[in-house]
């Protein structure tokens, strides 16, 4: 028992170093505001919902990708989930009259949730991909401000703005995330050029870590993602200044939905339909950005209380 | 430098994600596993050992398919298939089916362990019991069986621990344990590298206290015989 | 008293007893002495039902212990068409069943001994014919090669645990067919611990009776199992090879004990492979051969004159 006791005092201290040293550094307060935006968009579509006559909409997310989907920590309950997607699904559920259920998991198993209909759609920052349309059905496009339609290259700090075209990248190795839309477009550009395009990763967070580790030269990101890495990493990653060419179809995210759905993919299309006309989704994605801590209320044209200032 | 102060303030600013929230529920996904798994893993360890061939059949395949198939993917069978068998499943949150699989799965190794347990109690104490007169049953009840869970508790014990890190891969389904926290937090922060090592230091502080936890009242049933 | 006949142990195609019979009286003292693998162990495991005998009756006290000819109630009905067979080629019944037996003509269809229908059937046939193993059992005391004293039990327990086990439950038995009680159950516990450190001081160990029996000595442990066969009050003894374990200067003690019991007047069973000792205190030696008896008589005429071939060979081996 005594060596026990031991071993609690020990991470006891351990845990007391951890607080002091974060103590000086603690940004707390300025958290509060960065939901403000994105909490009146939340708060407006909830209290459009309607009574929900017309069954649940369950939706497959995967909450591990700010500013497209992420957790408040704050928050509880389904209300921790936070981001563009999750804006977009509240709309949704609106429009269809359904009462919305998240339902959070990985990447890849949003897709088993649909197909095996666990889940009703999966809105989850999905591109378009040929493979997708095989198996699923996919909803009409929407877009997510700059998070799909710029595609980018990020690298450390150092190499700032000297790569600007294709051929600049030989001999160097990019990488990215599997299975994503810049895997696409890493083998499309890179793909007969001498560029090392090998390097694939499960997650962007590692990427990342392996970009700081000069494992890899270059990640090609999604802007939007890229603003979050560039934010946390404390100046040590920059955009190397090249932007892909992005085909129209990879432009947008998609929802995916059961095959045999067709009846709910009418129903969402006309809402998609209805949401682009009205231009409902750069408030959101500003919104999210901003509650994902990459730009400022003011940047983005939000005064304090969260209000987009019309010009 | 950065990195330590990378990981003191997402302690500061996630202390309840990782702490709370990640330790309650991976310590509330293994209590369940495990436990569940003592219960059911004992009712299938007597299923083994019974004459009906049918039931013995059945149990033996669950054994194998459960311990010829890697956790993850029981998980998403687990998830996406038994709410099409038990629909009531479908309307509730995924670590209803998470505890269930790992319950299956912790039953399926505990059966395994007490049935070596039994196994390994020496046949000579079962002889002698008989050979006194004893039914099986009050030879099995007073003799092999409290020798047996002398070798079984520190058997459960190891699958306990093994059970704390296998409940990591139910963060696939965002169930709230340790690894789910670190999804949540490095989602947002981009700071993976900070978040593993926290996680790290968790995991390995749970499992390093539950071990001499363990080694310690083994060390108690030692003295006692 | 103790009433083998014709008994027949096969452990999967391997033919350990091939007919054995013999007889114990009362106050007797029978050694079994053979080469390893001879079937004496088996023999005596037979003999309370620790091994089941594939075929064979095992009486004691002139109650019943195995079920009745096996092969009848089994194998021949599997084998009917064999044995009718033998019966319309002109056969009596009786020569029929032997010649089954004998010339193995059930191989094909080797006895069933496992499942849940044998173990109904069996159940059935005990219950028809009033056997009761666990009875029969309470009457023999048995004594293991390897000791196998409880080793969750303090050295008391073990000698106890029997009597108070099958006391409480006699007990029960009365009491649900409401008989008078003529005693309670704390009665039984008193007895059982009064009579277990009786025995202990008959062995000088009555201040290792609350260690637990792995810090006896293998002498020790030897004798405290011999008092927990004593402690049921048994009407015969078996001892499996009982010194075999043992260290060579822990031997004698152990001997003694038994010599001890034997003067007595303790019907025993010994297998053993002390020839000086076998001949010391047997009434009746037999020697096995490749599962039969293949020697039998008074020490003398086994020792001394042996006129079975093999017998002679095994002892000229083990007396030099």
């Amino acid at each position: 028992m005594k060596k026990i006791s031991k071993i609690l005092c020990m991470l006891l201290c351990l845990a007391m170093i951890f607080s002091l040293c974060a103590c000086g550094k603690s940004d707390a307060d300025s958290d509060a505001k960065l939901s403000v935006a994105y909490d009146k968009y939340l708060a407006d579509l909830k209290a459009a919902a309607g009574d929900g006559s017309n069954g649940t909409l369950t939706v497959a997310l995967s909450p591990d990708f700010a500013p497209m989907e992420f957790y408040d920590v704050a928050k509880t309950g389904d209300d921790a989930i936070v981001g563009f997607d999750v804006l977009l699904a509240y709309y949704l559920a609106k429009e269809l009259n359904m009462k919305l259920v998240l339902k959070p998991m990985s990447f890849d198993a949003c897709q088993a949730a649909v197909q095996t209909g666990n889940a009703d759609i999966a809105i989850s920052g999905f591109s378009w991909t040929y493979d997708r349309a095989q198996n699923y059905a996919i909803s009409d496009f929407y877009v997510a401000g700059e998070n799909e339609t710029q595609q980018s290259i990020i690298c450390l700090k150092e190499n700032e703005g000297k790569y600007t075209k294709p051929e600049d990248f030989i001999g160097s190795k990019i990488g990215y995330q599997g299975a994503s839309l810049q895997q696409i477009l890493v083998e499309e550009t890179f793909g007969d050029m001498d560029v090392d395009t090998s390097l694939v990763y499960v997650d962007l967070g590692t990427a990342v870590e392996a970009l700081k580790a000069k494992q890899v030269d270059f990640l090609a990101v999604a802007h939007g993602n890229g603003e979050s890495i560039i934010a946390s990493a404390n100046d040590a990653i920059a955009f190397t200044g090249f932007d892909f060419e992005v085909d129209d179809i990879y432009k947008n995210n998609v929802c995916l939905l059961n095959k045999n759905d067709t009846e709910l993919l009418a129903l969402v299309n006309a809402a998609l339909a209805k949401a682009l006309e009205n231009d409902y989704y750069s408030g959101w994605y500003d919104a999210s950005k901003v509650y994902a801590g990459v730009k400022t209320l003011d940047e983005l044209g939000f005064d304090e209380n969260g209000n987009k200032i019309t010009e | 430098m950065d990195f330590f102060t990378n990981i003191a303030n997402i302690m500061v600013k996630y202390w309840k994600t990782f702490l709370l929230q990640g330790i309650g529920y991976t310590l509330l996904l293994s209590l369940i596993a495990v436990a569940g798994g003592a219960f059911f893993g004992s009712l299938m360890a007597l299923a083994k050992r019974s004459k009906l061939k049918i039931l013995k059949g059945i149990v033996n395949a669950i054994v194998e398919v459960v311990r010829g198939t890697p956790v993850l993917l029981q998980l998403y069978i687990g998830v996406f298939v038994f709410p099409m068998i038990v629909p009531v499943l479908s309307s509730l949150p995924y670590i209803y089916s998470v505890a269930i699989v790992l319950i299956i799965n912790s039953s399926a190794y505990v059966s395994e362990i007490i049935r070596s347990g039994i196994e390994a109690v020496d046949i000579g104490q079962m002889e002698a019991a008989r050979s006194l007169g004893l039914t099986q049953r009050t030879a099995m009840l007073s003799i092999v069986l409290p020798q047996a869970i002398k070798n079984i508790l520190p058997a459960l014990g190891n699958e306990f621990i093994m059970v704390v890190k296998e409940t990591s891969l139910a963060s696939t389904f965002f169930v709230g344990e340790l690894m789910t926290a670190y999804l949540k937090v490095k989602g947002y922060t981009y700071l993976t590298m900070e978040c593993l090592v926290i996680v790290g230091v968790l995991y390995f502080a749970l499992t390093f206290i539950l071990s001499k936890l363990l080694k310690s009242m083994e060390r108690r049933m030692k003295a006692r015989a | 008293m103790l009433d083998i006949k014709n008994i027949y142990k096969n452990f999967g195609d391997l033919q350990v007893l091939k007919g054995v019979s013999t007889h114990v009286e009362k106050g007797e003292v029978v050694v079994i002495i053979g080469v390893s693998g001879s079937g004496k162990s088996t023999l005596l495991r037979c003999m309370n039902l620790l091994e089941e005998p594939t075929y064979g009756e095992v009486w004691m006290e002139g109650k019943l212990m195995t079920p009745p000819d096996p092969y009848l109630h089994f194998d021949v009905i599997r084998a009917s068409r064999t044995y009718a067979r033998l019966v319309s080629e002109g056969l009596s019944d009786e020569d029929a069943i032997k010649k089954i037996k004998d010339d193995d003509l059930l191989k094909e269809k080797h006895p069933k001994t496992e499942g849940p229908e044998y173990a109904a059937l069996l159940k059935k046939i005990y219950d028809d014919n009033g056997i009761d193993i666990n009875l029969g059992r309470q009457k023999m005391g048995m004594v293991f090669q390897s000791f196998n004293l409880f080793n969750n039990k303090t050295v008391k327990e073990n000698i106890t645990l029997a009597p108070i086990k099958i006391g409480k439950q006699r007990l029960k038995d009365a009491k649900k067919s409401g008989k008078p009680l003529d005693k309670t159950p704390d009665d039984i516990v008193s007895e059982a611990n009064e009579k277990a450190m009786k025995l202990l001081e008959r062995i000088g160990l009555q201040d290792k009776a609350d260690v637990y029996p792995s810090t006896l000595s293998g002498g020790q442990r030897q004798r405290v199992a011999i008092i927990r066969a004593l402690a049921m009050e048994p009407d015969v003894m078996l001892f499996d090879e009982p010194t075999s374990a043992l260290d060579p200067e822990m031997v004698g003690e152990v001997l003694d004990l038994i010599r001890d019991l034997v003067k007595d007047g303790m019907t025993s069973v010994i297998v053993t492979h002390e020839m000086g000792f076998a001949k010391e205190v047997a009434d009746r030696v037999i020697f096995m051969h490749d599962g039969v008896i293949a020697e039998e008589g008074t020490p003398d005429e086994v020792f001394n004159h042996p006129k079975n071939p093999r017998c002679k060979d095994f002892l000229s081996k083990v007396l030099y």
